[in-house]
């Protein structure tokens, strides 16, 4: 349990650091920001919008994880829990069959495709969301399906 | 039946489908007056994986049925009931 610990410290620190680095850019886009700088100016302000949800979204998940850490640290019972749940074997399972990790990975790496690609057409933009959106419900769908199963 | 790694010690394991392995872990449970979520904690799994074992829905690895087994004092073919699961 107690590399368990060390391994809960180590991610507490890349998530406050996330944090940090997600409140900066966005304070950074909120002093700089250009909305109307792509011709479409709907367009651009889509983009602006998706770019500023990710980042406040993305604090907002790790605010959440920090203090379930943080009280889970400071817990013995709540530690061997969390502990439980993420090295469950059926779980394990479920995560492997419905995609796992490189599943998120790949909705991530379009999305950020998705972001880059909207600064050239508006249409990629649209198109890769959506490819983003479908991967996440499918392995959502997929989770579901395999919970209930197993 | 179907071959799957087993996700604790990625040994090659022979599942069997659903329902082919019974168990008495409810019966035990009740003898002794513990709740899922106690005998969970014990055995370092969750409660829900404990109520799928209950109900036939999934098959505990071999790691976990062992631990399961060893917490209640038993040998594994015990509390795990083998006797319809196909050879071969």
């Amino acid at each position: 349990m107690e590399r368990y610990r060390k391994t809960l410290n180590i991610r507490r620190g890349w998530m406050s650091a996330g944090i940090l680095a997600a409140a900066g850019l966005l304070l950074v886009r909120m002093l700089y920001a250009q909305p109307h700088e792509l011709s479409d100016e709907y367009f651009s302000g889509v983009l602006v919008g998706v770019q500023s949800g990710l980042l406040e979204g993305l604090m907002v998940v790790l605010v959440v994880a920090v203090i379930k850490i943080t009280r889970a640290l400071a817990d013995e019972d709540k530690l061997r829990i969390m502990y439980n749940k993420e090295t469950d074997e059926r779980m394990s399972m479920i995560r492997a069959k419905s995609g796992g990790y490189p599943m998120l990975v790949c909705s991530l790496l379009i999305f950020l495709a998705a972001v880059v690609g909207g600064y050239f057409h508006p249409m990629v933009f649209y198109s890769l969301l959506g490819c983003t959106y479908f991967l996440l419900l499918a392995q959502i769908g997929l989770k579901v399906y395999y919970t209930r199963k197993y | 039946m179907q071959s799957m790694l087993c996700y604790k010690c990625k040994a090659s394991l022979a599942i069997e489908k659903e329902a082919d392995v019974k168990t008495r872990i409810k019966e035990l449970r009740k003898e002794r007056k513990l709740s899922q979520e106690e005998l969970a904690l014990a055995v370092g799994t969750t409660r829900q994986t404990i109520t799928s074992i209950e109900v036939g829905k999934y098959t505990a690895s071999l790691v976990l049925a062992y631990k399961i087994a060893s917490y209640f004092g038993l040998a594994i073919e015990e509390v795990f009931d083998f006797s319809e699961v196909e050879e071969g």
